[in-house]
């Protein structure tokens, strides 16, 4: 479990990064972490991973308080940062030194991530390029088998293949007492594994809520022409091949697919409807 | 405190697989610096040569000879810690993959001081003291011996000197550190060098260490930089007189001793709230 109680945190007091920023993040959950560039969704991964000192308010990971950086605590969290620099070594060699610190890391279940992201074991970290690298690295955080995965823009410099099986191995990789947070700009990437929406928006936390949930509050509708809108129950829209996609309030309540990236898109734009409709 | 072997061999691992080619840079520039050295009290101790030194050329010459491996030795020490210790936080990814290693601060605190700051420190010095000894004891023919140059050697004062470049190694560190917030930590540093380390360890340090002469009186009262003259030594107390004196070993116990600590105990937090 994560508590996040009124976190703030700035590098200039004047220009905060987040502000009075709270939310509880359950296990066995996928949770995706979207929001503009400079909105503080890498912040908050570094704050949640220890590597940044909230500045007011409080975060408990599991009992623990990040900014204690205790030995415990860095057991049971692994963050993957958006541009990875491995050492230069062998793999069998990074393998040999780092799962030394990880109590519950799986070296089958390693090796099994390795041959679906087709990364040769006996290769040299150094020889390898960026992409590849960062399928060792992802495939490592996850043999690693820590109750917290922190994953920010896992998807970034993957090829179309490599993000299929990443999806793939992130619902092999999941247990119910486990929580992902991934932050990407690439919401199409991740619409399938993601269980829910936190979307960072003016310091705070606009959107935290379930796919589950929006997807029985919001909806996509396709229309011939803009005229045939519905004006009480519209969010957004836009021209798409078909007609006019609309984002509307999902008013019959029936289950439908969320449209994340437009949905995502609609909350930038305009964050007041959002929180008019959506918010509790 | 959890300290694991475990985890501290690899983080001993980590950094020997990071740093291997600096490290083999360095020692290869150390055992150049050390031939040249051997080579010249070779040159000295050869007859040829040797014999028409007169004393003070001699000293002279093993003067300039300390000076340049002195330097040269310790430079290379000095710029090799500085790169790796630079190396560790140069941009925020590398910080990361080291902060999140899940060892616990003292574990990586212990090997920093250990492994890199005093390892590194000490196997320099025993270097090169090993192969003056070797130098001195198979190269040196008698003639050469008769000049005391040995006694030059002899006094040098390796644990200062040690203490001093572990020093300089671990500000190394903390000025890397002190980049960020330095107002916060210039006045930590500041309360703890006069709280913790200045007054009371120096006593204790002195006591445990280095018994202070029966001359100066109580070990828990005497004053530091402070020397008692007695005329007649056999009328102790009855007429004597103090004066300030600046030896090597009150610096080292009372500045340089107090200062390492500090700057240790600064590296010990900075290790535990260092941000990206």
């Amino acid at each position: 479990m994560i508590h996040i109680d009124n976190l703030s945190f700035y590098y200039k007091k004047k220009k905060p990064i987040l502000s009075n920023l709270s939310t509880e993040l359950a296990q066995g959950k996928i949770y995706g972490l979207f929001g503009v560039n400079g909105s503080g969704k890498t912040t908050l991964l570094h704050t949640l991973s220890g590597m940044n000192f909230p500045k007011e308010g409080t975060i408990k990971l599991n009992g623990f308080q990040p900014k204690d950086r205790k030995l415990g605590f860095f057991q049971q969290i692994f963050f993957v940062p958006d541009a990875v620099e491995l050492p230069k070594m062998k793999i069998a060699t990074y393998i040999n030194i780092y799962s030394v610190f990880y109590p519950n890391f799986s070296e089958s279940k390693l090796n099994e991530y390795l041959k679906i992201l087709k990364i040769d074991a006996s290769e040299s970290l150094n020889n390898m390029s960026f992409g590849q690298q960062k399928k060792f690295h992802l495939a490592f955080a996850m043999a690693c088998n820590t109750k917290i995965l922190l994953l920010d823009e896992p998807t970034n410099g993957l090829d179309i293949p490599s993000k299929d099986q990443f999806r793939k191995l992130m619902l092999q990789q999941m247990t119910n007492d486990k929580i992902v947070i991934i932050s990407t700009h690439q919401a199409r990437d991740l619409d399938q594994i993601i269980d829910h929406v936190l979307l960072v928006h003016d310091k705070k936390i606009l959107v935290d809520e379930s796919i589950y949930k929006l997807s029985q509050k919001v909806k996509l509708t396709t229309y011939e022409n803009k005229d045939a809108l519905p004006k009480d129950s519209l969010l957004n829209y836009k021209s798409g091949i078909r007609g006019i996609e609309a984002l509307t309030l999902n008013t019959t309540n029936d289950f439908s697919d969320l449209p994340i990236e437009f949905f995502i898109q609609t909350c930038i734009e305009k964050p007041e409807i959002i929180k008019k409709h959506l918010t509790n | 405190m959890h300290f694991s072997l475990k985890r501290f061999g690899s983080l001993t691992r980590l950094f020997f697989q990071q740093n291997w080619k600096s490290i083999a840079v360095y020692f290869v520039i150390y055992t150049i610096v050390l031939l040249l050295m051997s080579s010249f009290i070779w040159a000295v101790a050869n007859e040829s040569i040797g014999a028409n030194m007169n004393q003070g050329q001699t000293n002279i010459f093993f003067l300039l000879m300390d000076f340049f491996i002195f330097v040269m030795s310790f430079f290379g020490l000095f710029i090799l810690l500085q790169y790796i210790f630079k190396r560790r936080f140069h941009n925020t990814n590398v910080t990361i993959s080291y902060l999140q290693i899940p060892a616990t601060t003292a574990e990586k605190w212990l090997f920093d001081i250990l492994i890199i700051s005093v390892g590194f420190t000490v196997t320099s010095l025993l270097l090169m003291y090993g192969t003056q000894q070797f130098v001195f004891n198979n190269l040196f023919s008698e003639e050469a011996t008769a000049l005391e140059i040995r006694g030059v050697f002899k006094n040098l004062p390796f644990l200062k000197i040690m203490t001093l470049f572990t020093l300089i190694s671990i500000s190394t560190i903390c000025t890397d550190y002190l980049k960020n917030d330095s107002k916060k930590w210039n006045w930590r540093s500041i309360g703890m060098l006069i709280a913790f380390v200045l007054f009371p360890l120096n006593w204790v340090l002195d006591w445990f260490f280095f018994k202070s002469n029966p001359v100066t009186g109580d070990t828990w009262t005497r004053i530091p930089f402070q020397g008692v003259t007695l005329p007649n030594p056999f009328e102790k107390y009855e007429n004597f007189s103090i004066e300030h004196v600046w030896t090597l070993d009150d610096m080292f116990l009372y500045i340089g001793l107090p200062t390492l600590l500090m700057l240790w105990a600064i590296h010990y937090f900075k290790l535990k709230e260092y941000e990206v």
